[in-house]
């Protein structure tokens, strides 16, 4: 069973393209493995599913500063917001959107082009966001693994899949 | 003034609306989590325009245009979303949506489909 019709490496050049897109920010994607996990290790989590004609979950870990950092520049590049000037009690939710929209486009990119490549719908989960070193993404998951790399700091990026598509 | 209903599950973009439509014609007189919400608040609050994002937990966008517009037929509601696949803006217009936005999307974008909406 392949995992996909379109390639892991695919896959993690559309999440690039919305990363660059979203924050302004130049990055370098790092080289792809074939991994299996169990735990993930990043102060936040966020999971989303792609439900269609190819079922997979996209899961995209980074830490605090990175969170900050990410948001700061994506508030900015949409909407001209300076997060310095955001109220601190709101802060937190309103980082905790946009890294969640930020995901959701990512996943709805894949999507996109999964429901142009099998010429059947794809619907995307919302994005869950889940906190804490050593999230227990729900059992052993095989897939495909990279990270961006950008002045923003690390985004590590999992795309899971059934055990038997990667064998 | 005209008023608006504007849905979406996102903080950010929740805010970004808010401050995209400070310096218009419209008013904000409700900002929704989700389609439950943005129902409610139609009916409490009849606005003129209802922006509604697609993918929101519980009841979706396109559950609450369903729900908005059996309520009221001549609801105007605007689709924002970032699936720009033709199926589900046709299910959307089918259902009475007046017009749909592709995120992302810059302010002068929303505020001119609005405008154009409320004219309708």
């Amino acid at each position: 069973m392949e995992l996909l019709p379109l390639k892991p490496e695919l896959c993690f050049q559309m999440i690039k393209e919305v990363f660059s897109s979203m924050t302004g920010v130049k990055c370098r994607l790092g080289e792809t493995q074939s991994v299996e996990i169990d735990k993930t290790a990043h102060d936040l989590t966020v999971i989303m599913g792609i439900l269609g004609e190819s079922n997979l979950s996209l899961f995209v870990g980074m830490n605090s500063d990175t969170v900050y950092s990410v948001s700061s520049a994506i508030l900015h590049k949409e909407g001209g917001i300076v997060i310095g000037e955001l109220g601190e009690a709101e802060l937190p939710d309103i980082m905790q959107g946009t890294i969640e929209e930020l995901t959701n486009r990512m996943s709805s990119s894949i999507a996109n082009h999964l429901a142009g490549a099998t010429k059947k719908a794809c619907e995307v989960t919302p994005p869950v966001c889940a906190f804490g070193a050593g999230t227990d993404p729900g059992g052993a998951l095989a897939g495909y693994y990279t990270d961006i790399e950008s002045d923003l700091g690390p985004v590590c990026l999992f795309i899971a899949c059934d055990k038997e598509a990667t064998a | 003034m005209p008023t608006v209903i504007a849905a979406d599950d996102s903080s950010m973009i929740r805010i970004m609306l808010k401050k995209f439509l400070r310096d218009s014609e419209f008013e904000i007189v409700g900002l929704a989590k989700d389609g439950d919400e943005a129902v409610a608040m139609y009916k409490e609050y009849r606005p003129d325009i209802v922006t509604l994002d697609i993918t929101m937990p519980g009841l979706n966008g396109l559950g609450a245009l369903m729900e908005i517009t059996e309520f009221d037929p001549e609801a105007k509601c605007i689709m924002l979303t970032t699936l720009d696949q033709d199926e589900m803006i046709d299910e959307a217009m089918q259902h009475g949506a007046r017009g749909y936005i592709i995120k992302p999307f810059e302010g002068l974008q929303l505020i001119e489909k609005m405008r154009e909406v409320v004219g309708q």
